[in-house]
């Protein structure tokens, strides 16, 4: 109709008798091409979004894989948080770099796997093309058996841009074979050479995600470790301001009331005099007592003792403050970096610190043993035991300052006791031989 | 008496000096431990006693006690009395074992206890060894060994008094009119009486002077 090119759908959908007309047909095409676009729409889609999930798949064959060639399986990457929601996961799976290099992965893999499928289609060709020789020169002397002239039963087949190749008779054929076993030969090689290119690819692509971990994990240690240096300076920035400071006003104060109770004791001994005196004396007292408690603060920063004299010397002074009998033995004979004394000087610190507090041990046992290569610090009570490795932040934030200097902690506290701490730390063997005193 | 009184912070340089000056005592002052050796060395004679912090510039470590070491080292028998912050009992272990006479360690609080702090300097002028008993005890291990000192025989003690003065066997023997033998039996007696174990030998004549002026701090 010509009225459909000059009307719209619009003007159309006003008109009473609408029904009537052809535009119910047309608004059905246009609403099943909709559909059918939707369909197609939806499958593409699907498939592009699903495509990090095959890829995944198929990267988990491709890891094995591998091993047909000889090379051993890579590790499958670990992916599962503990307790991740599944959005998180989800979102986690579309936001890897791995995940994206498993769908080249799998790309590379089609067009691999149709490069390997043209090479062998092509060598089978000519296998098959080159078997069937005999039988067609058989063929052809019996042609020419019987009808007695050279009849070629067969068109050669025309290679391109070259003279064409007409096998007739067995000196033909064995150069034919010669020829094909060469090509066939070639093609496998290739073949080979393509296996080999992608199992190195895909193990490049598959695996690199292991990098980025070792990467993400030694910057995090980096990191960690430039915090428990920062740690540090802030304790000994601290000590020694409230040495150069609190304590040395503490002592003067009361060097100064020292003073003036004598010389209070100088004027004379009448009843108001001997009261100043008496105040002097509690005064005096106050400051004593708030050196001793400044002390007492001071003492857990305090680590002169440590770099002075070295781990058991240092270890041997927080036993000695312990209210409870600690015994401590070294084999340690020679002095140990910096940063291993203050890592092992921290957990026996720590670990003392929750025996004297929770365990109600009668006795507590401290080892420093020398292994070449490592330190293993232990500290063992005869108290009720029952630790819970899991819980309780002073284990937790032990064990990461302890991976925080390379080293690991151990903790067996079953219910009833006893418990033991023990700490392994490497010891560098250059900073050893200079470490000593 | 003339004293030197060594101390970075110089507000307590200050203090203390005036006490003692106020006790009539003639003082000059350093303030660190390099500036300590170079004013004993200048002063040569003059010093009868020196009275230093522990924790000191230029190492704001244990230079005090290295300088004292120094000190002493040049200058047997120089008394020297060390102020400390802290309770930090290796350090009273090295100078003991270095010499024991004229010597003494404090907490710095006990300047303070102004008459005592004066007869303290006064017995350390005299060849005495003034501890602080709470460092003292620490350097112990808080281990209560006044009984074992009783148990000692009258000949024992009179060698572990001549031990705590820092003389050798061969002295001891000379004085007491003894074998080097006799000596020798005698000492490995106390050590076992005062359960100083075979294992530290190197520390076990301090620690046995460590218990012998516990125990006189304990009578007194």
């Amino acid at each position: 109709m010509s009225a459909s090119s000059k009307v719209d759908a619009l003007t159309v959908l006003r008109r009473p008798y609408l029904l009537f007309s052809r535009w119910p047909l047309r608004f059905l095409t246009y609403e099943i091409t909709s559909i059918a676009l939707a369909l197609a729409g939806g499958v593409v889609l699907l498939t592009l979004v699903a495509l990090p999930l095959w890829a995944l798949l198929f990267a988990a064959v491709e890891r094995r894989r591998g091993r047909i060639l000889g090379y051993p399986a890579l590790p499958s990457l670990p992916r599962e948080g503990p307790s991740e929601s599944f959005a998180s996961k989800l979102l986690r799976l579309y936001t890897d770099p791995a995940t994206w290099r498993a769908v080249l992965s799998l790309v590379l893999s089609l067009l691999f796997g149709f490069a390997q499928l043209a090479l062998l289609v092509y060598s089978a060709s000519i296998v098959v093309f080159t078997s069937a020789l005999p039988q067609q020169i058989a063929l052809y002397r019996r042609v020419l058996e019987e009808t007695g002239f050279g009849f070629v039963p067969m068109e050669p087949i025309p290679t391109p841009g070259g003279p064409y190749f007409q096998v007739t008779d067995t000196t033909g054929m064995v150069v034919w074979i010669v020829i094909a076993a060469v090509v066939v030969v070639v093609l496998c090689s290739i073949a080979a050479g393509l296996a080999v290119a992608q199992v190195q690819i895909g193990r490049v692509l598959l695996s690199t995600r292991e990098a980025d971990l070792e990467q993400e994990v030694t910057e995090l240690e980096g990191s960690r470790s430039t915090l428990l240096d920062s740690f540090e300076d802030d304790r000994a920035r601290i000590e020694r301001d409230l040495h150069d400071g609190a304590q040395q006003h503490l002592v003067l104060t009361s060097l100064l009331i020292g003073t003036a109770a004598r010389q209070m004791k100088a004027l004379g001994d009448d009843a108001a005099t001997l009261t100043a005196v008496a105040t002097l004396e509690k005064a005096q007292s106050s400051a004593e007592l708030a050196l001793s408690a400044l002390r007492t603060t001071v003492l857990g920063f305090y680590t002169d003792v440590l770099s002075d004299h070295g781990l058991p010397v240092a270890v041997e002074e927080l036993a000695h403050r312990s209210t409870i009998p600690v015994q401590v033995r070294s084999t340690l004979s020679q002095r140990l970096p910096a940063t291993v004394e203050r890592c092992a000087y921290f957990v026996v610190s720590e670990a003392l610190t929750n025996s004297l507090k929770h365990s109600g041990a009668s006795h507590i046992d401290i080892r420093i043993d020398d292994d070449g290569d490592r330190i293993v610090v232990s500290v063992a009570d005869d108290g009720v035991g029952g630790i819970d490795p899991t819980k309780g932040s002073g284990l937790r934030g032990l064990r990461e300052r302890v991976r925080g200097c390379g080293g690991s902690l151990s903790t067996i506290g079953p219910p009833g006791g006893p418990t033991v701490v023990t700490l392994e730390l490497p010891v560098e063997a250059t900073a050893l031989s200079s470490g000593a005193l | 008496m003339r004293i030197i009184v060594a101390d970075d912070s110089a507000l307590l340089r200050d203090g203390i000096s005036a006490l003692l000056e106020s006790a009539g005592h003639e003082v000059r002052t350093a303030v660190d431990a390099d500036d300590l050796r170079g004013r004993v060395e200048t002063v040569g004679a003059w010093v009868d006693l020196v009275v230093t912090d522990v924790r000191m510039p230029p190492g704001n470590r244990s230079d005090g006690v290295d300088a004292a070491l120094d000190l002493r080292r040049a200058r047997p028998g120089l008394p020297v009395l060390l102020l400390s912050n802290f309770i930090a009992a290796p350090y009273l272990t090295q100078l003991l074992s270095d010499n024991p006479r004229a010597l003494g360690y404090l907490l710095k609080d006990r300047v303070g206890r102004v008459d005592d702090f004066l007869k303290s300097i006064e017995l350390i002028a005299a060849g005495g060894t003034v501890i602080d008993p709470e460092i003292l005890s620490s350097a112990l291990g808080g281990r209560a060994p006044t009984t074992s000192i009783d148990a000692l025989s009258a000949r024992e003690q009179e060698v572990l008094a001549l031990i705590a003065e820092a003389r050798s066997n061969a002295e001891i023997a000379e004085t007491l009119f003894l074998s080097d033998s006799a000596v020798s039996k005698h000492i490995g007696s106390i050590f076992t009486k005062l359960g100083l174990a075979e294992s530290d030998p190197g520390h076990r004549r301090v620690r046995a002077v460590l218990l012998w002026l516990e125990a006189g701090a304990n009578k007194s």
